[in-house]
């Protein structure tokens, strides 16, 4: 059960995109983030804890500076959401071993589902756009390990 | 049928059913699920247009990943949209084209996930947005990919 409705929750991921956008998020993660969230990439790997995630969130906002992020589509049912995303940034610190290019980037099709508990983001299923990511940073991808 | 007609136990079923029927080759089930003007977006930034295209895109995959097999994982619906997780696994025997430039038949077996949004207009997806794994899709075939956006 959730303690929102589908409005309340739609207008909370609003409300998550805009603390990333003004940067607040760095200060409130914990108002968005349970301490025990579990995030977890299309690859089947998690991250498990609000400190790891953090540092995970914080390491890819220092190689993206002026990140702006755009809420292109939600679908909402009961405590849950998916949504899809586009964003734009400036390459400009080390990211997964590659040296920082500067380029302005432009990432769309990236979709995201979360469940949410008492307001806060309890676990994460991210699809990230990897292919238009490398491509737009000019660099060629990582091998796989 | 109107939206209102639309539950999510209803979405979930017939997107189990796709998936059960696509399994089997069976492509007639897309003609209950998909608009004949439906619009497929990918994430490479290219459209199909219409069901007839559409189907001719899944069967060139069949033909592509002769095995395939589909997984659904998880759906979320609300009132005119659904967002859908699965995986499908298949061995790479046939050409790859299109955006995934001309790769000769590696025989290596792929496992990708995908996650989709659809929209729904008189019961029928009328546009559908899909997010792969498409790096890793390389990586696995072991080819350099193409990395041109359109």
């Amino acid at each position: 059960m959730t303690d929102m409705t589908p409005a309340q929750l739609k207008k909370r991921v609003q409300g998550l995109f805009a603390a990333y956008n003004s940067g607040a998020i760095f200060k409130e993660i914990d108002k968005w983030y349970a301490s025990d969230v579990v995030s977890h990439t299309y690859d089947g790997s998690s991250v498990r804890g609000l400190e790891q995630f953090k540092k995970n969130m914080e390491a890819t906002m220092a190689a993206f500076a002026n990140a702006h992020l755009t809420l292109d589509d939600i679908v909402v049912q009961g405590d849950r959401e998916a949504h899809s995303y586009s964003y734009t940034a400036t390459f400009s610190a080390p990211f997964l071993g590659i040296k920082p290019t500067g380029k302005k980037i432009t990432v769309p099709g990236n979709v995201v589902f979360q469940t949410w508990r008492d307001g806060k983001i309890a676990e994460i299923w991210w699809m990230d756009n990897a292919m238009a990511l490398f491509g737009q940073m000019g660099v060629t991808p990582p091998r796989p390990k | 049928m109107s939206s209102r007609d639309f539950t999510v136990k209803d979405v979930k079923s017939q997107i189990q059913k796709t998936f059960d029927e696509l399994n089997k080759r069976n492509l007639a089930v897309l003609d209950e699920r998909f608009s004949p003007n439906v619009i497929v977006h990918s994430a490479m930034g290219t459209d199909v247009r219409g069901l007839q295209a559409y189907k001719e895109s899944v069967n060139q995959t069949f033909s592509t990943f002769p095995d395939i097999h589909c997984t659904l994982i998880d759906v979320l619906a609300d009132e005119d949209k659904s967002a859908t997780r699965y995986t499908w696994t298949g061995t790479h025997k046939g050409k790859l084209g299109g955006t995934s430039g001309n790769v000769a038949p590696t025989g290596k077996k792929v496992t990708m996930t995908v996650y989709s949004i659809a929209r729904y207009e008189a019961g029928k997806v009328a546009e559908q947005w899909t997010m792969s794994n498409r790096l890793s899709f390389f990586q696995q075939l072991g080819v350099t990919p193409t990395l041109d956006m359109k």
